[in-house]
């Protein structure tokens, strides 16, 4: 396989959320929203990033970016080692870029198309006329150059995500995050938008880490796909490979419970993993395997002792007691 | 009377605007539904199409103004829901149509405990049947409603407060409090797609086989067709404030005839793979200046002069199918 563009090892993001315990004795009460987690984007593919709320994603992805500073674990871009920089240089920030879940609060309401689309060229771009610039990013996201004189409120849903997409694209990226980019969009906006990233993404030589907590949708944009649950991996495989021989209790829970719309799909659901049980607090993890508080095949060593990855051969990787390493 | 050939409702060429800053929202422009008893409908369209409105209108909670009602009628087992007298609307929303509201959150009160909300709608309820309940006696209903939608240690439960609990367990609470009068129909506005995929199955599942035990009638709104596909058995296509199909649930998925269903069942995607459908172009009209004819004339790949001057009406024209549409109106039927 090519180099990948990203890689991310042992990765770990911790918060800080409170206190217990009385005075004198007081013990801090931890998120571990990340939990060392790893894996690698190759150039030009689309990695799925699929979980449940609470899972971690958004903050892998704000990690990735920058927003956060990891609490331990390495991040690699294209060869150097970026996730111990306290303030990134610009030539990093321009690289990687993020489309946020959320199209609405993410763009500034007092400031129209124009201006939001200006700000990341004024810092990045200083060579390039930034009106002849709007326009070219208008134009290649499809929407017409009288648009830069609108603001947020006056645009839908799915207008206000693909000015994100706009913005994110100013600074010439190589690897954009997309945290859940059409969850807050309805069906029909959804595909025209994900159909937009797809070209986008040819026409620029792009690689995405693609957060989703549809799987659906993962299984016609990801190259591959990566599930987490409770701020670890669990499986991470070729979207083929992964469909056609999902391994992870959780993984196939997940699967089971998807409504959809065609017999052809109902045939690829595995109907064994019925869906049950909470997801536990993020501040509760339960020990050993976290999944073993709802998982169908849980054995008495699940409790206690967290699985480690298996590889299942053609880059298929699997955490679970039921494929033990070397077995 | 309530056999299989009287609707339990019917909803008759309902037309709602609202008053808004500078004009008029002409939201809902002759919404036509039939509802038999055990019917499970699913009533789907993009953000914006009516959905919740109509709903609304049914049981009498529109806000009046901003909103007025144009025409139509409403009837509930043959009596007209908006010329009832309160007291009569009162047993209807007890015991006649409940309703589940999608935001879970919302829906119930912060300050109050379980227990003391869910007492309060099984009391009412009792008075508006002039009967009376101890406090002992509406405390055990309402644990019985919490136990019948398998939620644990019911007790602990009645005296917590809403925050207490977790977005599933709210929607199984919200679920029971709605059952908790006995309904005949049941109207779910987007029961659980605000949650994750796995809690939203168990609510759904449970949904089913509540529904399914009690013989109720239920309108279930989402625009998750997949989730429709699994529970309904009856689906009503609405855009832009009318019915534009309705048929058996297999046969819209089998045989959507609508172009407009069509699309929106292409864009869906499937596990199966193969790429996403690019959607149906454009977006729902501005309703202050919606578009003459055919509303969804301005996105449809079929349009012809005639959608552009009048409106097509709702025609059956197959067995328990019916489409609003000139493509199927006169006897040149096109294939799609
Ligand atoms: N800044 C923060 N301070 C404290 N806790 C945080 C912070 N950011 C995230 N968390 C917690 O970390 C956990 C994982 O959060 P994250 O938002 O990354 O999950 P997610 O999978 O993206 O969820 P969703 O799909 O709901 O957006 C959650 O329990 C969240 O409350
Ligand atoms: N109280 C109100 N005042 C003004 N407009 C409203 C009001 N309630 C609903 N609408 C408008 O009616 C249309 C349909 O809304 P709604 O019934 O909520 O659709 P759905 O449930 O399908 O999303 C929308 O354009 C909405 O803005
Ligand atoms: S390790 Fe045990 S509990 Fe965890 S998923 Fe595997 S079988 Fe289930
Ligand atoms: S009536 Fe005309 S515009 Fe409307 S859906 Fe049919 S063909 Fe399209
Ligand atoms: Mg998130
Ligand atoms: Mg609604």
């Amino acid at each position: 396989m090519s180099q990948p563009i990203l890689s991310v090892q042992h990765l770990k993001k911790y918060f800080v959320v409170g206190q217990t315990g009385m005075l004198g004795k007081r013990q801090p009460i931890t998120v571990k929203a990340v939990d060392g987690v790893s894996f690698d984007v190759f150039s030009g593919e689309t990695l799925g990033l699929v979980g449940e709320s609470g899972s971690g994603k958004s903050t892998v992805a704000y990690t990735v970016v920058g927003m956060y500073k990891p609490t331990a674990g390495k991040i690699r871009f294209m060869n150097t080692e970026i996730g111990t920089n306290d303030k990134r240089p610009k030539e990093l920030q321009k690289a990687i870029q993020i489309v946020f879940q959320d199209p609405g609060s993410s763009l500034n309401p007092r400031q129209n198309i124009k201006q939001i689309l200006e700000m990341p060229l004024r810092v990045h771009r200083k060579d390039r006329n930034r009106l002849e610039m709007v326009i070219y990013l208008l134009e290649i996201v499809g929407l017409p150059p009288e648009a830069m004189y609108k603001y947020p409120r006056m645009l839908s849903g799915g207008e206000k995500q693909i000015i994100g997409i706009a913005r994110a694209l100013a600074t010439n990226p190589s690897l954009v995050i997309l945290d859940e980019p059409t969850s807050a969009l309805d069906v029909s906006v959804q595909a025209k938008t994900i159909n937009l990233l797809l070209e986008l993404q040819k026409q620029f030589n792009l690689s995405y880490l693609f957060i989703t907590h549809d799987l659906s949708l993962m299984r016609n944009v990801a190259s591959r796909v990566a599930i987490m649950y409770l701020g670890k991996i669990c499986e991470i495989a070729n979207t083929a490979d992964f469909f056609r021989n999902p391994l992870h209790p959780y993984t196939q829970m997940l699967l089971s419970s998807i409504p959809v719309v065609s017999e052809e799909e109902e045939a690829l659901r595995p109907t064994k993993v019925i869906s049950r049980g909470e997801i536990p607090s993020p501040v509760n993890i339960p020990k050993g395997c976290s999944f073993h508080t709802r998982c169908p095949f849980v054995m008495p060593h699940c409790s206690e002792v967290d699985p480690e990855f298996t590889d299942m051969g053609n880059g298929h990787s699997v955490r679970c007691h039921l494929y033990p390493q070397g077995g | 009377m309530s056999d299989v050939t009287t609707p339990l409702l019917e909803i008759r060429d309902l037309s709602v605007n609202f008053a808004v800053y500078g004009g008029e929202l002409r939201v809902l422009d002759g919404v036509n539904l039939r509802m038999f008893p055990g019917e499970r409908i699913g009533l789907v369209g993009e953000t914006g199409c009516g959905k919740t409105t109509t709903m609304k209108a049914v049981l009498r909670v529109l806000p009046m103004p901003p909103g007025r009602i144009l025409r139509g009628e409403i009837l509930f087992k043959g009596r007209d829901i908006l010329k009832m007298r309160d007291s009569d609307l009162r047993l209807v929303r007890g015991q006649g149509i409940s309703m589940i509201f999608q935001d879970p959150t919302a829906a119930l009160n912060p300050v109050f405990t379980i227990g003391e909300q869910m007492q309060a709608v099984i009391q009412s309820n009792a008075q508006d049947n002039n009967l009376s309940l101890t406090r002992q006696r509406s405390w055990e209903l309402a644990l019985t409603a919490l136990k019948d939608v398998a939620l644990a240690d019911p007790e602990r439960l009645l005296k917590s407060y809403p925050i207490q609990l977790s977005g599933g367990m709210r929607q199984r609470v919200c679920i029971a409090m709605a059952l908790s009068t006995n309904p005949e129909i049941l109207i779910a506005d987007e029961p659980g797609t605000s949650l994750d995929v796995t809690i939203q199955d168990q609510i759904l599942r449970l949904l089913r086989d509540l529904v399914e035990s009690r013989n109720m009638s239920v309108i279930l709104i989402t625009h998750t067709l997949g989730v429709v596909r699994e529970l309904t058995n009856r689906v009503y296509v609405m855009y832009a404030g009318s019915i534009v199909e309705t048929a058996k649930t297999k046969k819209i998925f089998s045989q959507p005839l609508h172009p407009y269903t069509q699309g929106l069942i292409a864009t869906v995607p499937r596990l199966t793979g193969g790429g996403i459908a690019s959607g149906i172009p454009g977006r729902i009209p501005d309703y202050r200046n919606p578009p003459t004819g055919c509303r969804f004339h301005p996105r449809c790949p079929h349009v012809m002069e005639i959608c552009k001057r009048e409106k097509p009406p709702l025609t059956e024209i197959d067995q328990d199918h019916s489409v609003a549409c000139f493509l199927y109106s006169s006897n040149q039927k096109v294939e799609q």
